[in-house]
């Protein structure tokens, strides 16, 4: 049986026990297949096959949930029964909003699935590994890194008449490489294992490693920076939460009492967009609501929130849902998870030789929200960090942390670069940004490496 | 479940691998909560499913699968040894599994009321108590209040024999809230910020914490927050609560003794450690002579508390730090014997059925000193207490940290003065546990359950306790902030 005749089997079988009540089935499955290695050879190799089954049940204003991972029938009829007795034990919510009816959603974009990447097979992926730590070895550096290759799929029925489902691929290439005690890093991205420049990002990472060897320290302070696209994407993914309508009406986002304002500087445009260009994917949210491309800053000015339904019947005002939900009931949504930015007028090149003096980050590490409303945020530099002298890569320097207003920042731009990426971001999340130039970065403390 | 077991078993015999196990796990899980008056969760989940390592010609290969199937069974125990022998054409050297012995076994951790049959209605009838308590001024734009519990039975057969049957029951909740006021937001919670708490008992857990006793005080305390001054910036003496020193235990001492960090193996992703081979031979000063930080793997309530880990490695109690030296790692069997050692101390766990077991931090806890409380209050002339974590960031060797909590107190001349607003400290790990001039008394020592520990590729995500009395730091920069 193929897949989507076996997940519109799975919701027939969810309705039906429901006997007349709301019912949603939101199945998730997926296989991940990865090759991690460490030390110019392999240490970790796994493909895991996974499967969830999401049932929400809906009666008179009470809702129970439970989730399963296996497809007989049995099962799945005795988790729609606990999910009944859940909901049971419910006080009643008047305001609880039913389940969404069918809308016509937009066509999954072409692209995001690839049948070769989902066949990539453990002997495939070693021979990549080996490529690259062949090439350390000759230099003397020692590789770490992760290639992976992974299909999901996304099915999402309910008793309404919805029923939308997603396929998507994507392949990962990491390649950190040591060179003594310093070390470079990049990364290939895509929803195509054969269009992984797998050569390109070794030489890239090689490269940094060995510019990084014996950094220097500076003082920590405030200096001119230049984030390369993984870390101006990690930085601008900080600003995700703050966009949602529900943290907008809990007080919770940087733009309450801003919406339609300059919060950000001019050339400051930030979109969330699912249905084409580089960050397509799926084209419904977990409610079965079309996704909409929305424009979250246009030249600095906040031009609009996300919405799921809930938060647009609380936020009212004609609001509407802009489709991102994630699955129902949660404290999250709605949520952007395909945001993009756009870039300048010259190449991360040209603006590094147009800097005098300035540093120059090439991943950050382990940011955390320190201050929601003005996005205030901390994390360190990785995997080479350089000072920037007349503008030429003059030296490594020692990895320092940051702490540092990404509102603020965002009004301190100087320059984006026109090469846009689709990236890695610290917290795996990707986005297609810019290279961002920012001046009086603010470095609170440093390191000894 | 056995027989499936003897299924892979045989296919990884007959096969001729260096070494192979099966584990089947089956988890149950429900998480109840209410936000702002509304049901925010309310789900139960059952799942089952195994994994399958094989190591060939001294590779690993992992594979894992939901469907528990004498079919299935045998094609993921096949392509477990597929993966292994294309891991094996680049290896530098061949994976050598410290030696253990075979254990026939059932262990099942303790718990005096199963959460389960608790009521659901008295269940969410506690929530909603709780929620409407935090809610009761308008200056509260959010509430939440949650219970999760769950129920683990893993199956563990190896080639070398050992077959063990594990059951755990781990029960935790809480409440959180959120004051806003003139662009001001403040969070306060109980018992637990960011990632919970949670521990390896049963509905006891929930009834002692007296909840709707204590949802007042974290909605009062939220909204003083609000009009609080800001946490001042300098130096001064660092007092840390429990649940802010777990996660101090957490991310500058358990990850930094990972062994697996330690040796190259996370390098790319979580990073590696400061904490390195020769400190470990040489002698290394990690912090003051009174800090002993004690992995245990048996401690009563403890998250990371069980029989065996996943490597069938029979549970341990030993020194990370001792007296303030360096004494030990968190280690699994195949890593151990590269310091030397011939017994793993335990630390391999997964997440669950679809994960590979990876090195884990185990229960680590700071041991108790032998301050009262009130003494170290009044023994310090211009200080500041920290306590529930808000926010934490860490270097990729585990050195420069800065960590912020969601309340202070500051403390002049012997005295609490007063409350302050996000407060923040930051540090380098030798440097700030050497720091440590007191520890309060068992009297103070409390367990620490963390629930969301991510790490490896696949992330995995996993959980373990830390106990901790409250402890003094001298001289610690605090009030960092963005400028």
């Amino acid at each position: 049986m193929d897949e989507i005749k076996q997940h519109r089997r799975i919701c027939d079988i969810v309705f039906s026990r429901a006997k007349g009540r709301q019912a949603e089935a939101l199945i998730m499955s997926g296989e991940n297949s990865l090759t991690r290695f460490a030390e110019n050879t392999i240490s970790q190799n796994v493909s895991e096959r996974s499967l969830n089954i999401r049932i929400r049940i809906q009666e008179g204003g009470k809702i129970g949930l439970a989730s399963l991972n296996h497809t007989g029938e049995k099962e799945i009829s005795a988790a729609v029964d606990q999910a009944v007795e859940i909901m049971k034990a419910q006080t009643p919510d008047k305001k609880l909003l039913p389940m969404a009816s069918p809308m016509k959603t937009p066509k999954t974009a072409p692209g995001v699935f690839d049948q070769a990447t989902a066949e990539i097979t453990p002997a495939q992926r070693g021979m990549k590994v080996r490529e690259l730590a062949d090439a350390c070895k000759k230099r003397g550096l020692k590789a770490s890194g992760i290639i992976s290759n992974e299909v999901y799929g996304v099915t999402l029925g309910n008793s309404n008449g919805v029923f939308q489902t997603y396929r998507g691929t994507e392949a990962n290439f990491n390649a950190t490489v040591k060179a003594g005690e310093d070390f470079g890093v990049a990364f290939g991205v895509s929803h195509k294992f054969g269009d992984i420049p797998f050569k390109e990002v070794a030489e890239r990472a090689i490269g940094k490693a060995e510019m990084a060897r014996k950094p220097r320290a500076i003082k920590p302070g405030r200096y001119t920076v230049i984030l390369e696209h993984c870390p101006a994407a990690s930085f601008i993914i900080c600003t995700s939460m703050g966009f949602s309508a529900r943290a907008y009406l809990e007080g919770r986002s940087f733009l309450c009492g801003k919406l339609g304002q300059r919060v950000f500087g001019k050339g400051i445009n930030i979109m969330d967009n699912s249905l084409d260009g580089p960050m397509a994917g799926m084209p419904f949210d977990f409610e079965g609501m079309p996704r909409q491309k929305v424009m979250l800053s246009e030249d600095g000015v906040t031009a609009s929130l996300l919405h799921d339904r809930l938060s647009a019947r609380d936020f009212g005002k004609g609001a509407k849902s802009t489709g991102h939900a994630l699955p129902q009931p949660s404290g999250w949504s709605p949520f952007p998870m395909n945001m993009s930015m756009s870039g300048g007028k010259r190449s991360l090149e040209e603006i590094i030789k147009g800097t005098e003096r300035g540093i120059l980050v090439t991943q950050l590490h382990y940011i955390n929200m320190l201050r929601p409303q003005t996005v205030d945020i901390t994390g360190m530099t990785r995997n080479g960090t350089f000072w920037i002298e007349n503008g030429e890569i003059a030296y490594p320097i020692k990895n320092m942390r940051m702490t540092e207003s990404v509102v603020g920042a965002l009004n301190r731009v100087e320059e984006l670069s026109s090469d846009l990426k689709f990236t890695e971001s610290d917290y795996g999340r990707k986005m297609y940004v810019p290279a961002m130039k920012i001046r009086d970065f603010h470095f609170s403390s440093g390191t000894e490496f | 479940m056995f027989d499936y077991c003897e299924k892979a078993i045989d296919i990884l015999k007959s096969r001729r691998v260096d070494f192979g196990d099966i584990r089947i796990v089956e988890k149950k899980e429900q998480g109840l909560g209410v936000k702002n008056g509304r049901v925010a969760a309310a789900d139960v989940s059952h799942s089952l499913g195994f994994g399958v390592r094989a190591l060939v010609n001294g590779a690993w290969g992992f594979a894992s699968s939901n469907e528990l199937t004498p079919r299935e069974v045998e094609r993921v125990t096949g392509l477990a040894i597929e993966i292994a022998k294309a891991s094996s054409l680049l290896k530098s050297k061949a994976v050598r599994l410290a030696p253990e012995p075979a254990y026939q076994d059932r262990w099942v951790s303790p718990f005096l009321i199963d959460p389960f049959q608790v009521s659901l209605q008295t269940k969410m009838d506690l929530l909603f108590a709780v929620d409407k308590i935090l809610r009761k001024d308008k200056r509260i734009k959010s509430s939440i209040a949650y219970m999760d519990y769950d129920h683990v039975r893993k199956h563990l057969a190896t080639t070398d024999g050992t077959r063990i049957e594990q059951v755990t029951l781990c029960t935790g909740g809480g409440c959180i809230c959120n004051a806003v006021e003139n662009g001001e937001i403040q969070e306060r919670s109980f018992p637990a910020g960011n990632g919970r708490n949670m521990q390896q008992v049963g509905y006891e857990f929930i009834d002692a914490l007296r909840m709707e006793e204590r949802a007042e005080q974290v909605r009062e305390e939220a909204i003083a927050l609000l009009s609080a001054p800001q946490c001042p910036e300098g130096k001064m003496d660092l007092i840390i609560g429990g649940n802010q020193l777990a996660l101090q235990i957490h991310e500058s001492a358990g990850h930094a003794s990972e062994l697996d960090r330690v040796l190259g193996y996370e390098e790319s992703f979580a990073g590696s450690s400061f904490l390195t081979t020769d400190k470990y031979k040489n002698g290394f000063r990690y912090g003051s002579p009174i800090v002993n930080l004690v992995a245990d793997a048996t401690l009563p309530g403890g998250l990371a508390t069980c029989g065996y880990d996943d490597d069938g490695v029979r549970a341990q109690r030993w020194h990370i730090v001792k007296d303030g030296m360096l004494s030990g790692y968190m280690t699994n069997r195949e890593f151990c014997g590269e310091i030397g050692l011939k017994r793993a101390n335990g630390c391999n766990r997964a997440d669950g059925h679809s994960s590979i077991p990876i090195t884990r931090i185990c229960n680590l806890s700071l041991m108790p000193g032998d301050w009262e409380y009130d003494d170290l209050i009044a023994s310090t002339k211009n200080g500041i207490i920290m306590d529930n974590n808000k926010s934490w960031s860490i270097d990729q060797k585990r050195l420069n940290f800065q960590f912020g909590s969601e309340i202070g107190w500051l403390v002049k001349n012997g005295k609490i003065t007063g409350m302050v607003k996000n407060p923040t400290y930051q540090g380098i790990t030798p440097e700030f546990w050497n720091s440590c001039d007191a520890i309060c008394n068992h009297k103070h020592w409390k367990l620490q359950g963390v629930v969301n520990c991510g790490k490896g590729q696949p992330g995995q995500t996993a959980r373990m306790t830390h106990a901790s009395s409250p402890a003094r730091f001298k001289n610690v920069t605090v009030g960092v902030k963005a400028k």
